[in-house]
């Protein structure tokens, strides 16, 4: 289960479906970026710039187009730890097992940077992204006392926020580059919740609920460039409160939410640091790190604080041009969650482009293991009984991203 | 002139005029008429993107380019190939060289990192700087200081090799840390570097110390507790339960925490130098407070182990002074050493004063020391005040200093510990043979509070088990501990002779005696070691088999009141024991070698039982590109047990192969199986055979020098016998049966920064069969679901490891 769906799963059972926006973030939607840690606030592309603005300071001139979509695999155990009659733990014992795959577009932007109708010092960008999304399916055969199937209980979660953004850049020097961004966010997510039973004389449940949300996203940002081969860049990323309509149907469900009619929801600012260092080497490496804080933990529902914590995160990843081959990336990536630390995320990335022509064509993978505890997760209720579920999950991303710059 | 035109032609430097491609900015190659606009933009972001062309030649590798572009070059312009990285390469080689199986501790790679960084100016070095260095002995050491002395300064280090009995392996290990740079006082160049390593992923901590089997025997023993089975008073129960709880409760906020750790050294010209570290291990519980005097909010929490320095040398006769963390290991280690890692078998310490930022804790010496030289005479003084960690009874007396893997409360930071002691050294060289010296030290280790050892409180009275733990019950009640240390050495051409004796104000005594005789193609290595039932010097490091409370009550958390006590266990400080150690290594021809021999027969003072222990290793390497290597290790020895003492006799056959199939290509592979046998004791019952083996296999691919990926799986399958297995970077734990593979990318990106990634996913199984059982009392259970039956299952456990580290050095 992807660190979203442990969230969303989690909010959604322990009465916090408010942190929904959470997702399963994408990042800069570029599977370049994906390959390199998810470093995608650095990632200069026509996605990236959509992310930062200023980049659009080195951004190649002319036309830079780029489209990208992936597909998340996820794996999820849950166990259950065994004791002997002395006490001791003799090991944990599965009781179930769900993976699922979940395909999202990743987005579509295009950059102009150089164009005869703009003044030289001016850029601009615009596209469509998918910050986040969300997917998460589980299932679990009901047995009872005597090992009997008894029933079966499934949950499913799907949904994906929508990001229409455009990107502006005042460009003085080549040591100084200024970008604005707006988005305008929309999206929805779906949880359906069923429980049936072998037993005819036994009641069935089944719960739906549907929320829609829009919103508007604010960026600005900087970059400098102190030396010719490092690059650094601050942005800041302030969301205005998202709008959330839910519709529910089915059985009464008895998971805390927020509000059954429409409400709105802050969203939390984000600071983002980034660097990107050219070495210069016979690989023609590029480094390229960042670091976010998001003050999660000042947000608040009608005057109530949330129970968050800031979070932040880092990424770091390296690209090099192999000889005679293509380009290999690699990276890692660390998210804390504002959520429980049991929900801390690392991940390990890698990835290759190729060049066919003027087209770029490149894939970027990730994989993220987790392992926590119900009991580690604030009021989220057991799904089964006992206190010893644990969980076991791994999220595997692949992205493919396609891009190229026309002359103008 | 001419002879470098020549040269410059040869290399395929462009000549003459014009100007240098690789420092040319856009604009001024945009003045190069030959070339097209988008051929000038090609060209300069590949010197860009490269560092610079190593030939003029390189321009053909530019899409685009060809022969007329290529002459129009030659002609016009000239290449000044860029300079070689000089730091990078060597030390990351070096340093993974250092990281191997038997490998040093963290203390002397941190040490050798330091001479990497600023290498020991030759032609003013002693034998006590250059003993220190990785695998040089006393021997080698000494014979270049006689070279320098009698023959005066050499003018490269390789000019050290005609010094009389300096081997060449000790010439190879010395020579990376040594230049022939003259010291520069004035200088106040600035260098240093910062180092970041973030360990994480996510699993089971199922090694024997791990987290994983302290929280399942703390829950054992809750459960024990509340079930009333232990026999305390009813007092001590709601101590014992509070305690075992709050423990607990503390510990599962420790799982799966990412491990941490940032570190900065600093240095101006070769006499000032600063660092600082902050880190956290992963699994590790927080902090408590690292700086409790200042308000820092999160940041007390988020590290466990905070070390500074500031240090100046060459002041005088002041030769070093460090203010804050420090490591100080003279002598043979008996009286002062304070790494946390005791090495087994280690025949190689680190020597001498240097600052501290390793991540020893317990052992930590914070405070000020200094080395001072004077003609013949090296002195040592220092003085440290640190908290330390300690077990304590169950009315809140501390009982033993322990050193623990996950640190709780109870036993953080219990006592002060007030430690000043000085060691001075006569170096008799050039009178007597060089290397010759005498040494006298002495130290006092005060408390702030009495440790009092109280068995009664360790042991769980309603157990079956009876206390049986000398090396515990000779300790006595205490604040204060001093001890007294005689040390010398000597050189007689290719044999080196050191010894110390230890004396604690308890009577008790230490004494270590070493013997080394040497050549290119041999070594013969003796050493005979005594430490008595009550040297209790927490700063013991001396060769030794076995750590002080291996195969006691300590080895078994069940047998505890407090499983957590089972961390003495780790306790780094030698068991009584008498032996005599005896290794070699040997070249028979180019093709055979017998690596690594030896035999060590010692005796448990505290029980008198002998023991043997023999290993042997031959390689055989029939061409350079492939080396075998077959080793066999034998060992047999006796622990006291309930009922009878049991033997237990160990055999292990290792059967590696190295293969480079290129030059940028490394094989390995390798196969082990090891048996244990024990005598019969009615405590096993008819178990008393077990065994265990693996195969791993690594492959490393270099595709440039600046990138390698190195890959590596390994399988196994044990019947009760675990097995360690060294990695790239550390020793793996192997249970169960299983498989894992790792992946480790290694990237010098410039001389500045090196980026370092690792991933490991490992699987583990164990089968659990014969479970459902109809007696209630009888049964297996789920925790918190006691009436849901268990079936049979295999337990599968998956455990991910992503480590990552970022080195920056300017």
């Amino acid at each position: 289960m992807s660190i979203i769906a442990a969230v969303v799963l989690s909010l959604m059972t322990a009465g916090l479906p408010e942190v929904m926006w959470l997702g399963n973030p994408v990042g800069s939607a570029s599977a370049v970026s994906c390959g390199m840690g998810g470093s995608g606030f650095m990632e200069v592309s026509a996605l990236g710039i959509l992310e930062n603005p200023s980049l659009l300071g080195i951004a190649d001139h002319g036309l830079q187009v780029e489209f990208s979509a992936g597909m998340d695999f996820f794996v999820e155990k849950r166990t259950r730890r065994v004791y002997d009659q002395f006490e001791s733990s003799i090991g944990e014992s599965e009781i179930a097992f769900n993976k699922g795959i979940g395909f999202f577009p990743g987005g579509v932007a295009l950059a102009v940077r150089g164009y005869g109708g703009l003044p030289e010092s001016f850029a601009f960008a615009a596209g469509f992204r998918v910050p986040a999304f969300y997917g998460y399916n589980y299932e679990r055969t009901l047995r009872d006392a005597a090992y009997v199937v008894t029933g079966e209980e499934r949950l499913d979660v799907s949904g994906i926020l929508n990001e229409f953004t455009l990107a502006l850049s005042f460009i003085p020097s080549d040591v100084f580059s200024f970008g604005l961004a707006g988005g305008y966010i929309t999206g929805s997510r779906d949880v359906t919740w069923e429980v049936t039973h072998v037993d005819p004389s036994l009641d069935s449940t089944y719960s739906h609920r549907s929320e829609s949300v829009s919103g508007i996203v604010t960026r600005g940002s900087i970059l400098f460039a102190p030396d010719r081969r490092v690059f650094v860049s601050a942005a800041l990323e302030y969301p205005m409160p998202l709008s959330i309509s839910p519709e529910t149907d089915g059985d009464p469900v008895t998971w805390n939410v927020l509000s059954e009619t429409d409400y709105d929801l802050d969203m939390p600012m984000t600071l983002r640091l980034g660097s990107i260092y050219i070495p210069g080497n016979s690989l023609k490496s590029r480094f390229i790190g960042e670091f976010f804080w998001s003050a999660d933990g000042s947000l608040e529902f009608e005057g109530d604080n949330l129970g968050l914590k800031n979070s932040w995160g880092v990424n770091a990843g390296v690209e090099n041009s192999l000889p005679g081959g293509p380009g290999a990336r690699f990276g890692f990536g660390y998210r804390r969650s504002p959520i429980a630390s049991a929900l801390d995320r690392m991940s390990f990335t890698t990835g290759v482009g190729f060049s066919i022509g003027e087209w770029n064509l490149d894939l970027g993978a990730s994989f993220s293991p987790d392992r926590w505890r119900q009991t580690e997760i604030s009021g989220l209720p057991s799904f089964v009984s006992g206190d010893s579920l644990i969980v076991e999950e791994t999220d595997t991303r692949v992205m493919f991203s396609i891009s190229r710059v026309f002359d103008l | 002139m001419i002879s470098s035109l020549i040269l410059a032609a040869c290399i395929g430097l462009a000549v003459p005029g014009g100007f240098d491609l690789n420092t040319a900015t856009l604009q001024e190659l945009q003045v190069l008429d030959g070339l097209d606009s988008q051929q000038v933009s090609d060209l300069y972001y590949y010197i860009y993107e490269t560092g610079g062309l190593l030939s003029i030649y390189e321009v053909m590798e530019i899409p685009g380019f060809g022969a007329d572009e290529l002459e129009y070059l030659r002609n016009n312009c000239v290449i000044v190939p860029p300079p070689a990285g000089r730091i990078s390469p060597d030390i990351i080689s070096i340093m993974e060289r250092l990281a191997t199986e038997d490998g040093p501790g963290d203390a002397a790679v941190d040490m050798w990192e330091n001479y990497l960084l600023r290498p020991i100016p030759i032609n003013s070095a002693t034998s006590w700087q250059l003993r220190s260095l990785d695998r040089v002995s006393l021997i080698d050491a000494a014979s270049v200081e006689r070279r320098l002395n009698t023959l005066g300064p050499v003018s490269s280090v390789y000019s050290l090799r005609d010094a009389d009995d300096l081997t060449y392996y000790g010439y190879r290990n010395m020579r990376d840390y040594i230049s022939i740079r003259e010291l520069d006082l004035s200088s106040m160049e600035f260098f240093g570097s910062y180092r970041m390593v973030i360990d994480g992923g996510d699993g089971r901590d199922n090694d024997e110390e791990g987290l994983g089997m302290m929280l399942s025997d703390l829950h054992s023993a809750i459960c024990d507790l509340e079930e009333g089975g232990r026999g305390y008073t009813e007092t001590d129960s709601i101590a014992w339960g509070e305690r075992l709880a709050s423990e607990n409760s503390e510990l599962l906020q420790a799982v799966n925490v990412t491990g941490w750790e940032h570190r900065v050294r600093l240095g101006l010209g070769d006499r000032f130098r600063g660092g600082a570290r902050l880190s956290r291990g992963r699994n590790s519980t927080s902090g408590f407070g690292l700086f409790s005097d200042l308000e820092l909010g999160d940041l007390n929490n988020r590290f466990d182990i905070a070390k500074g320095f500031v240090s100046m040398e060459n002041i005088g006769v002041v030769s070093h002074v460090v203010l804050g963390n420090y490591n100080i290991s003279l002598g043979q280690g008996l009286m002062i050493d304070n790494s946390d890692e005791l090495m087994y078998r280690s025949t190689y310490r680190t020597w001498g004063l240097y600052p501290d930022l390793t991540s020893t804790r317990q052992f930590a010496l914070t405070g000020g020391a200094v080395e001072m030289r004077a003609g013949p005479f090296l002195g040592y003084g220092f003085y440290s005040n640190s908290a330390r960690d300690a077990l304590r009874s169950i009315d809140g007396t501390p009982n033993i200093l322990v050193m623990s893997t996950v640190r709780t409360l109870p036993y953080t930071d219990v006592v002060k510990e007030s430690t000043f002691g000085g060691y001075g050294f006569y170096d008799f060289g050039g009178f007597l043979p060089w290397g010759t010296s005498l040494g006298l030290g002495g130290m006092n280790i005060t408390y702030s509070d009495s440790i009092v050892p109280d068995w009664q409180s360790m042991d769980i009275p309603g157990d079956a088990q009876n206390w049986d733990c000398p090396e515990y019950d000779i300790l006595t009640a205490g604040e204060t501990s001093s001890f007294l240390s005689v040390s010398a050495q000597t050189i007689l051409d290719n044999v080196s002779l050191e010894g110390e004796f230890v004396r604690q104000d308890n009577d008790a005594a230490a004494m270590l005696a070493r013997g080394r005789w040497q050549n290119d193609y041999f070594y013969l290595l003796g050493i005979w070691r005594h430490y008595d039932l009550g040297y209790s010097n927490p700063y013991n490091r001396g060769f030794t088999e076995q750590l002080r409370y291996d195969d006691t009550v300590f080895e078994k958390p069940y047998y505890l009141s407090d499983p957590l006590a089972s961390q003495l266990a780790q306790w780094p400080t030698p068991k009584p024991e008498e032996g005599l150690y005896v290794e070699s290594r040997f070249q028979l021809s180019r093709s055979i070698t017998f690596t690594k021999v030896y035999l060590d027969l010692w005796r448990s003072i505290p029980w008198n039982f002998n023991n043997h222990r023999f290993q042997g290793e031959v390689e055989y390497r029939p061409d350079f590109p492939i080396r075998f290597r077959l080793k066999c290790k034998y060992q047999e020895k006796t622990k006291m047990h309930d009922v009878i003492p049991t033997t237990s006799r160990t055999t292990e056959y290792t059967f590696r192969t190295f293969f480079l199939p290129s030059n940028n290509d490394y094989f390995d592979v390798q196969l082990r199986y090891g048996m244990v046998e024990l005598t019969p004791n009615p405590l096993y019952g008819d178990d008393r055979l077990m065994s265990g083996g693996f195969l791993a296999v690594r492959w490393e691919h270099n595709f440039s020098d600046n990138l390698s990926v190195l890959g590596g799986t390994t399988l196994w399958s044990t019947n009760g016998m675990s097995q360690w297995e060294f990695e790239d970077t550390g020793i793996d734990f192997l249970d169960g049966d299983g498989t894992k593979f790792y992946v480790t990318i290694k990237n010098n990106l410039s001389d500045n920064l090196q980026f370092r990634l690792r991933v490991l996913r490992k699987d583990t199984f164990y089968p659990r069969t014969g479970l459902y059982r109809p007696d209630p009392d009888d049964s297996f259970y789920y925790e918190g679901d006691p009436g849901s039956p268990v079936r049979d299952f295999c337990d599968h456990v998956t455990e991910y490891g992503i480590r990552c580290q970022l080195d920056f050095r300017w």
